[in-house]
């Protein structure tokens, strides 16, 4: 199968990046070091490219309800310009897939899924929209995306964009930047402030240029950078710490569950008994845990890691698995983990391993209705 | 990428270079850039005796772990000490400061089946096909 291309693709090949294949996308790897752009991140501001990202545009009379009865969170008590992190469950409330969804009215919302599961998404909507007067429009291939985060983010966002940006946490607008139309939410996967913008894919090089351009010490960075800050945060990725298997009970995201009103996987997940719980944890041997490595506590089996990396930031090999619930183990608590036979030191940690710098939430901002 | 011409590689990306006090061994610079920055380096045990293709150490980067086999059979005389402090040599400067280990080889004179930088260059710009499912 062909691999898609991101509408920058040429502008990171110019650049001397180090592309590779990641869900059927071939996407920058890394620009710099890992180091650098991560540190980039955490200290002025980073440049991503998300093209891969999967939009789904749901319009029509009765969109806000129709998407309720599929997500969740709550979408048609959520203002209009605001946005959320929602979960799309199956019927057992096992995780098809997590997102952040975008309403414009009640009669238009955006939601922003993971490349790996946009074909899957676009089916099972399309499924569960059934006769309701509601068009859906997918636009993969059509668009760019990309994430300017730290805490420069806002600077170098202002310098090239006319109009108000968003201000609160999980807000959007429609922005005008270096001539193009976009759409600038107040979004992330960094930990840090900053902004997802999307527009159309022939806009993009010229919005990526224009940002760089300001020259505030933005530099691009690449997926590993990106895999490294969002693992900083315990923010979860879907196909190695979420899956259809996993509740949002497991996963410790009750949190994004609003239990009024009815949705898929609400009867399942009122019943669900949960047997584990992910956890974050820190290293403090020599090693770096991975994926499927098992975690033992007072030298018995008591879960198993689901990512795992090394923070530059940190100084420690960190990462997120499932600890079951049974074993009674508690933040702070010893344990060890196996990585090629060696059992290595570690400690559960809770998530984020790094406080959160993002804006307030609109959803906490007192007597606030619009952003 | 670079591909140093002092040097001899093999199919696992290793190179070995021949000096007075030995045969240096490290990583190349594809394989540096294929792990990603290199933040533990697990020291070899000086004095071990390693046979030509044996695992000689791993080294931990932030995406992967990457090994280092030994090219060509014989004792370890010599480890990189400066990369349990500084893992990062080995992305910085593969044939140089991040070398990793020397070898004593058991028989000086043994000619072993290494690439040269143009046939390794070759085999990294020309991966082999991959078959149409």
């Amino acid at each position: 199968m062909a691999l898609r291309e991101s509408p920058l693709a040429s502008m990171h090949e110019a650049a001397g990046a180090k592309l590779v294949e990641f869900a059927s996308w071939r996407l920058p790897l890394q620009f710099s070091t890992i180091a650098e752009e991560t540190r980039a991140c955490r200290t002025n501001a980073a440049l991503f490219d998300i093209s891969h990202m999967g939009v789904f545009v749901l319009r029509g009379r009765e969109a806000a309800p129709a998407v309720r009865r599929m997500l969740t969170k709550d979408v048609t008590a959520i203002p209009d310009g605001c946005a959320a992190y929602a979960l799309l469950c199956n019927d057992g409330g096992g995780i098809l897939d997590d997102l952040i969804v975008m309403v414009e009215s009640q009669t238009a919302v955006g939601l922003v899924v993971n490349a790996a599961n946009h074909d899957k998404d676009a089916a099972w909507l399309r499924q569960h929209l059934g006769g309701r007067d509601v068009e859906m429009d997918g636009r993969h291939g059509r668009g760019f995306a990309v994430a300017v985060q730290g805490p420069r983010a806002e600077e170098v966002v202002r310098t090239v964009a006319s109009g108000p940006l968003p201000e609160h946490f999980a807000t959007w607008a429609h922005v005008e930047m270096a001539g193009a139309r976009v759409v600038a939410s107040r979004t992330g996967y960094t930990g840090e402030d900053g902004f997802e913008l999307f527009g159309d894919a022939a806009d993009g090089p010229v919005v990526w240029q224009a940002l760089l351009d300001t020259h505030l010490g933005l530099v691009p960075a690449g997926l590993a950078a990106r895999d490294v800050l969002r693992q900083e945060m315990g923010y979860p990725l879907w196909g190695q710490d979420l899956d259809e298997a996993t509740t949002p009970l497991d996963a410790g995201l009750k949190w994004a569950i609003d239990w009024t009103g009815e949705f898929v996987g609400r009867e399942a997940l009122a019943r669900a008994r949960p047997t584990r719980r992910r956890r974050g944890f820190r290293i403090e041997d020599v090693g770096v845990a991975r994926a499927g490595a098992i975690i033992y506590g007072a030298g018995e089996t008591i879960g198993r890691v689901t990512s795992g990396t090394y923070s530059h930031h940190l100084g420690a090999a960190i990462g997120q698995g499932y600890i079951d619930l049974s074993a009674k183990a508690e933040v702070g608590d010893d344990v060890e983990i196996e990585v090629r036979g060696k059992r290595l030191k570690a400690r559960l940690a809770k998530l984020p391993l790094l406080p959160a710098k993002t804006q307030p939430s609109w959803s906490k901002v007192k007597g606030k209705t619009q952003p | 990428m670079n591909f140093a011409d002092d040097v001899q590689y093999t199919e696992t990306h290793e190179w070995m270079r021949r000096e007075a006090e030995g045969v240096t061994v490290g990583l190349t610079d594809y394989a540096q850039g294929e792990l990603t920055d290199i933040v533990f380096v697990e020291l070899p045990e000086v004095n071990r005796h390693v046979d030509a293709g044996e695992e000689i150490t791993s080294l931990e980067s932030v995406k992967a772990v990457g090994y280092v086999y030994a090219p060509i059979t014989g004792i370890i005389i010599a480890v990189n000490e400066k990369l349990s402090k500084q893992p990062e040599l080995v992305n910085q400067d593969p044939y140089g400061e991040g070398w990793v280990a020397r070898l004593q080889p058991e028989e000086p004179e043994e000619t072993v089946d290494l690439l040269d930088a143009v046939g390794y260059r070759h085999k990294i710009e020309n991966p082999p096909e991959e078959e149409e499912p």
